[in-house]
């Protein structure tokens, strides 16, 4: 892969539509998916206990474009916190990310607040070069079950920021119908070169297994995603196939202790 | 038997309504405007409030009130506050009222004093003694009682006085200022109100609205016409279109709550306007609502000068929700007008998420984020809500806005902290944050009277406020004379 064609996709980045950024799991769109949840959209899951995931995403097909993340959450009474880290691309272009949550949740509703600082893998790392050079980004996020089944949230992932971000992350919103098997609609609100984005999907369990199909517009595209639920782990796997920059690959394994509601 | 064919009258020939929203009058400059809420405070209460307020690393600015109700009289003082300087004062006199300071009078329906600001509105929002807002028509002095009214102030920048006389429903007045005098009669009833206004060479108004309060079914309807050159001497800039029709219906059905409005008008130089909306709204448990909205608006919203470009028809769509509890909130709305039927080729998006919730020490948390696209030639409003005032923010380009306030119990009253950040809309992409500290407390200065109880219900701090008050986008319009806002 040339530097070129690096520098390529990172602009096409910049220009895409996608909301996920380097702590998406690999679940749907509406969650829930626990502490990456929480890292990336500020959503708390209102589930306790310790968990642990690992995910690679491969994007647009691009070998020379990857992401590895590790995340830890931690839930205990309603508060929730997580701490990830994930590192992008290859060393002339890439960079890596340390991002922290913190929330409170309970079984009806839950918010969170997200802090991420990313530094160009460009330089050896150096604490100096880290504090003058890297880039920031705040957000916070908020969720409510109104009634049993209807969940309801709102994520603001870049209230504020410092630097360029690899995406900009407007305000997005939706609702989903359901729990385990669920209907959901998202809205993402428009940025300055778009004109947002309407994505909509059904989600269904059929143990062992969960199952995630979902539709974007802008260009219109789809995703589909299979998780494999065994005791305490899953293994999920999701593909989100683009018209114009190519396909999209996530895996995450995910390991949880002690976890159980509010 | 007579009201129900009116109000089936009205449906057949309008079809369509809906809540009016606040937006800035057509005396107000271009950008933000704040309206002034009308007083909160008690009977036998005073509150104090003292603020500063910033931006960037410029030197803060010191503001204080101070509201009091008690005995009969009311008033706030303010000082240090650029939006809304000044003060009131109103205290018992002679069987009336006598009421010192800012004066925002209405007569009738408002021909004269107290014209409503928008051309589809039956009353203003910020004229009258039980309107939501405090307006800024004058300054000066002026007594109501039953049996009539008198103004003396200035007004519009003019020395001007008024005196008006009430028998019954039957009213009659004159105004004069620069050397010139308008007279004006009326009549008012609950169900039907007329007015006509008479101004020299001949120039004259005449405005006439009925109401059907049948049950569950509630409908208003109103007409204006008159002279082209009339303008009355308080207000000009609210002299509003010569000619004009509007009604607006309201109906529930089992949960869900149906209305409609409709208005159509044309100003001085011929040029028409008209409005049309269908809102519908369901509660949702007991602290949650539903409401979705569909508008249609054409033509010159405000008196076009003859150099504006004709506005080209917009059809707008909306929806809001919100939902919790006292302890967690949240509340959503997304809004999108187009050039084209079903808001197709859009040219104003807004999208605004409002979080509220308990925190610690007895405090409350609020994070309101705003992002919004706007085509340029378009302004959109954002209504932001404070415990004495609603500021609503003209907003162009495509930015995002965040507004997060913390309220605290603090020395006996409430300790108010607000940070706002913008990005985006800006060449650089940033402005500078700005910050509000403000302590508020209030007092019991004696013990209530029963017959201090004018307003009060409006409680501000901690309420929800209302549904206009509270909610995000509230109103989006062509700018009048902007380049390319025309199809």
């Amino acid at each position: 892969m040339s530097t070129g064609a690096i520098a390529l996709v990172l602009a096409l980045v910049l220009a895409s539509r996608s909301a996920a950024q380097e702590f998406a799991g690999a679940g749907p769109a509406a969650g829930p998916d626990g502490a990456a949840r929480l890292i990336e959209h500020a959503l708390p899951d209102r589930a306790r206990g310790l968990e642990g995931m690992v995910a690679e995403t491969r994007w647009w097909g691009l070998d020379a474009l990857r992401t590895r993340t590790v995340v830890v959450g931690i839930g205990a009474g309603s508060g929730r916190l997580a701490l990830g880290l994930s590192q992008t691309g290859d060393p002339a272009l890439g960079w890596t990310t340390l991002a922290f949550a913190a929330g409170a949740a309970s079984a009806r509703a839950g918010a969170g607040l997200r802090a991420v600082a990313r530094l160009d893998r460009d330089a050896p790392w150096a604490l100096s070069r880290a504090v003058a050079h890297s880039a920031h980004e705040i957000g916070a996020g908020a969720w409510l079950e109104p009634h049993r089944g209807w969940h309801v949230w709102a994520s603001a992932p870049a209230l504020a920021r410092r630097g360029a971000p690899p995406l900009d992350r407007p305000l997005a919103c939706g609702v989903r119908v359901g729990e385990r098997s669920a209907l959901w609609f998202a809205l993402r609100a428009p940025r300055a070169s778009d004109d947002g984005e309407r994505a909509c999907g059904v989600v269904l369990a059929i143990a062992p297994l969960q199952v995630w199909g979902e539709l974007r517009d802008a260009p219109m595209r789809a995703a589909a995603g299979v998780r494999y639920e065994w005791r305490s782990c899953a293994l999920a796997v999701r593909v989100d196939p683009h018209p114009v920059l190519g396909q999209t690959v996530r895996m995450e394994l995910v390991g949880r202790v002690a976890r159980g509601g509010p | 038997m007579t009201r129900l064919v009116a109000g089936a009258l009205l449906c057949l020939a309008c079809g369509v309504a809906c809540a009016q929203p606040p937006e800035p009058p057509p005396e107000a400059v271009e950008g933000d405007y704040t309206l002034e809420r009308a007083d909160s405070v008690a009977a036998g209460e005073v509150e104090v409030v003292v603020g500063a307020a910033g931006a960037g690393g410029a030197r803060a600015r010191g503001s204080r009130r101070v509201s009091f109700r008690g005995g009969g009289a009311s008033g706030t003082i303010r000082e240090g506050d650029d939006a809304l300087a000044g003060g009131r004062v109103a205290a018992p006199f002679a069987r009336g009222t006598l009421i010192a300071g800012r004066l925002a009078p209405r007569w009738g329906q408002g021909l004269l004093l107290g014209g409503a600001a928008d051309p589809w509105a039956r009353t203003a929002l910020d004229r009258g003694a039980r309107a939501r807002f405090r307006g800024r028509a004058g300054e000066g002095l002026a007594y109501e009682s039953g049996a009539g009214a008198w103004v003396a102030g200035r007004f519009d920048g003019a020395a001007l006085a008024a005196v008006r006389g009430r028998r019954g429903p039957y009213g009659a007045g004159v105004v004069v200022a620069r050397a010139q005098a308008q007279w004006t009669g009326s009549f008012e009833e609950p169900a039907t109100a007329f007015e006509l206004a008479l101004a020299r060479g001949g120039r004259w108004r005449a405005e006439g609205a009925v109401a059907v309060d049948d049950g569950p079914f509630e409908a208003t309807l109103r007409a204006r016409a008159g002279t082209r050159g009339f303008r009355p001497l308080a207000e000009p800039r609210r002299a509003g279109p010569a000619h004009a029709l509007a009604f607006s219906v309201a109906r529930p059905f089992e949960r869900v709550r149906a209305e409609a409005f409709g208005a159509a008008w044309r100003w001085a130089g011929g040029r028409t306007g008209a409005r049309a909306a269908l809102e519908v709204g369901a509660g949702m448990g007991q602290h949650g609502s539903f409401a979705v909205g569909l508008e249609q608006q054409h033509g010159a919203r405000r008196e076009p000068s003859p150099r504006t470009r004709p506005g080209g028809v917009r059809q707008g769509v909306w929806a809001e929700w919100r939902g919790g509890s006292p302890a967690a909130r949240l509340s959503l709305r997304h809004e999108l007008w187009g050039a084209r039927a079903f808001a197709r080729d859009a040219v104003r998006r807004a999208m605004v998420a409002r979080f509220e919730g308990a925190v610690p020490l007895g405090g409350r948390v609020t994070v309101t984020h705003a992002v919004w696209s706007v085509r340029r030639g378009e302004t959109l409003y954002l209504p932001e809500p404070a415990a004495d005032r609603l500021v609503l923010r003209s907003l162009s380009g495509s930015a995002a806005r965040t507004r997060s306030e913390l309220a605290l119990p603090f020395a006996g009253g409430e300790v108010h902290l607000a940070l706002v950040w913008r990005s985006g809309g800006t060449r650089d992409g940033t402005t500078p944050p700005t910050w509000t500290v403000e302590w508020s407390r209030r007092s019991r200065l004696a013990q209530a009277r029963a017959d201090d109880g004018e307003g009060g219900g409006d409680a501000l701090r901690g309420a929800d406020g209302t549904t206009h008050d509270r909610g995000v986008v509230r109103h989006a319009r062509a700018r009048q004379g902007a380049r390319g806002a025309g199809p």
